[in-house]
């Protein structure tokens, strides 16, 4: 066992967070999983780690010690970088982003939970505690490619959508209104992102539908008409039609969104 | 995409498709299809009236789509499979709102009693807390509306019943539906493989404690 890590300060939702839990989801367990799976995925290559490698994701104020000499990396940097015993690195979202990563090499390690480290916050699983004085261990380093530079994806802020199930619940224009509409971000959690600064007419009665299965990044619409992105600790199923649905390639782009941010979105 | 008498199928984002039905239930559909091991079939997920079937490539679309037809023609609505023996669970019928539903469904506390332990249940399909099977197969005369004001907090292993449904509510939590009895069996349990004990599709029966 090697202790890599002590938390100074825990910041704002912050946990350890992978590939998350495929195969639950019939037993009303979603998959959870890295929000951002563009930008951890670079972090955790720079340090020679598997994209979904066990990571720290965090909404800010992150604070760790480091409790020997580590390869690590985490957002805003632009190298990962060997630490000095008891350095303290601070974590937080780079620019435009809602969450910051903080990968060292070989991953975080802890006892599995169905398969997976990430924490769930509607199953309230947590495999790995991030709380202040938590002692953070080390995955295996053996295997691992040689670290590299950090090669954040673009950011952009058309998200590509697909149609989604429900079209026959909303107004003829309300896809047109999707996609014309310059959107803000109101608030964005791991369970989803609320969108604000415009509205999409649901049809009358539409609340009232029995509970469908759900995908994140789907385009929910309540009945106040402002939609929301699913994010990957959504509920498994959810009653609000769905007007569209993220595509694979923008998914990251819309979950990692940070707050106050514009988005808008294109049919593909 | 084929057409399927039965079915309506529709594109949910790049990896789901979900399928609409009145005619199959979810739950029953959904095991079949779990059953085939579609290489990149990663999720089968069942609600009320539609079945959500996550792929994590496109050839799994294509290997569902192909196979649909065949799993709609061998369709049986009861899995009729040795190992789906219902699941017995031990009920002591002390819930708060018993007499609620008694006095709602104008009933004596003992006939809502029998009533309950009388029929298999069927579990169609799980939500609102990971564990929580909706379980279908109410006697009709028991069937109300959910509480005016939920509960903020609904013990673990609490029995209760809500609309055309019962349920075991696996964790304390927030719930609206009414508490007729109470039970030790856990519902759920992350060091158990699978860490649900009904899976959609199961059958069960309340036994008095």
């Amino acid at each position: 066992m090697t202790v890599g890590f002590r938390v100074v300060q825990e910041g704002i939702a912050t946990s350890v967070q992978d590939a998350g839990r495929p195969g639950y989801s019939h037993l009303g367990l979603g998959r959870s999983g890295i929000a951002d799976q563009a930008s951890a995925g670079s972090i955790n290559r720079a340090v020679g780690n598997a994209a979904t490698a066990p990571i720290l994701e965090t909404a800010g104020g992150l604070v760790v010690e480091c409790l020997g000499r580590l390869t690590v990396a985490t957002s805003g940097w632009t190298a990962p970088r060997v630490t000095a015993e008891g350095e303290q690195i601070q974590v937080n979202p780079a620019p435009g982003q809602q969450w910051g990563y903080f990968a060292v090499a070989g991953g975080f390690r802890g006892d599995l939970v169905l398969g997976s480290l990430s924490a769930d916050t509607m199953a309230a699983i947590i495999a790995i505690p991030v709380n202040r004085g938590a002692h953070l261990e080390i995955g295996e380093t053996r295997g691992r490619s040689l670290p590299d530079l950090i090669a954040l994806p673009p950011r952009r802020h058309t998200l590509t959508v697909i149609p989604g199930p429900h079209l026959d619940r909303f107004a003829s224009t309300a896809l047109q209104m999707l996609t014309s509409n310059q959107w803000t971000v109101e608030n964005n959690s791991r369970v989803g992102v609320r969108l604000g600064r415009g509205r999409i007419k649901p049809a009358d009665g539409s609340a009232s539908a029995p509970s469908e299965p759900m995908v994140e990044g789907a385009l929910q619409v309540p009945p106040n008409g402002l939609p929301i992105i699913l994010g990957r600790d959504h509920p498994v199923t959810g009653g609000y039609p769905v007007i569209a649905v993220v595509d694979n390639d923008s998914i990251s782009q819309a979950l990692g969104a940070a707050i106050g941010t514009s988005v808008s979105f294109r049919l593909g | 995409m084929k057409v399927i008498a039965g079915l309506d199928i529709a594109q949910m984002g790049t990896h789901g498709l979900l399928l609409r039905t009145d005619t199959y239930v979810p739950a029953v559909l959904g095991a079949a299809i779990r059953d085939l091991g579609i290489d990149g079939v990663s999720d089968v997920v069942p609600a009320e009236t539609t079945l959500l079937v996550r792929c994590d490539h496109s050839g799994a679309q294509r290997a569902l789509q192909s196979q649909l037809e065949e799993i709609i023609s061998n369709y049986e609505d009861t899995p009729s499979r040795a190992s789906r023996e219902p699941i017995e669970i031990a009920v002591i019928y002390d819930g708060a709102d018993l007499a609620f539903v008694a006095d709602a469904c104008s009933l004596s506390e003992e006939e809502v009693i029998q009533r309950h332990l009388a029929p298999t249940y069927v579990a169609a399909f799980c939500g609102f807390a990971p564990g929580f099977a909706y379980l279908s197969g109410l006697d009709p005369a028991l069937q109300l509306p959910r509480r005016e004001t939920p509960r903020t907090k609904v013990p673990a292993g609490a029995v209760a019943i809500a609309a055309t449904y019962s349920a075991v509510y696996p964790q304390e939590s927030p719930g609206g539906w009414h508490l007729i009895g109470s039970t030790t069996t856990e519902p759920w349990d992350v060091a158990r493989e699978p860490p649900a004990l009904i899976e959609p599709g199961r059958q069960v029966r309340f036994v008095r404690q």
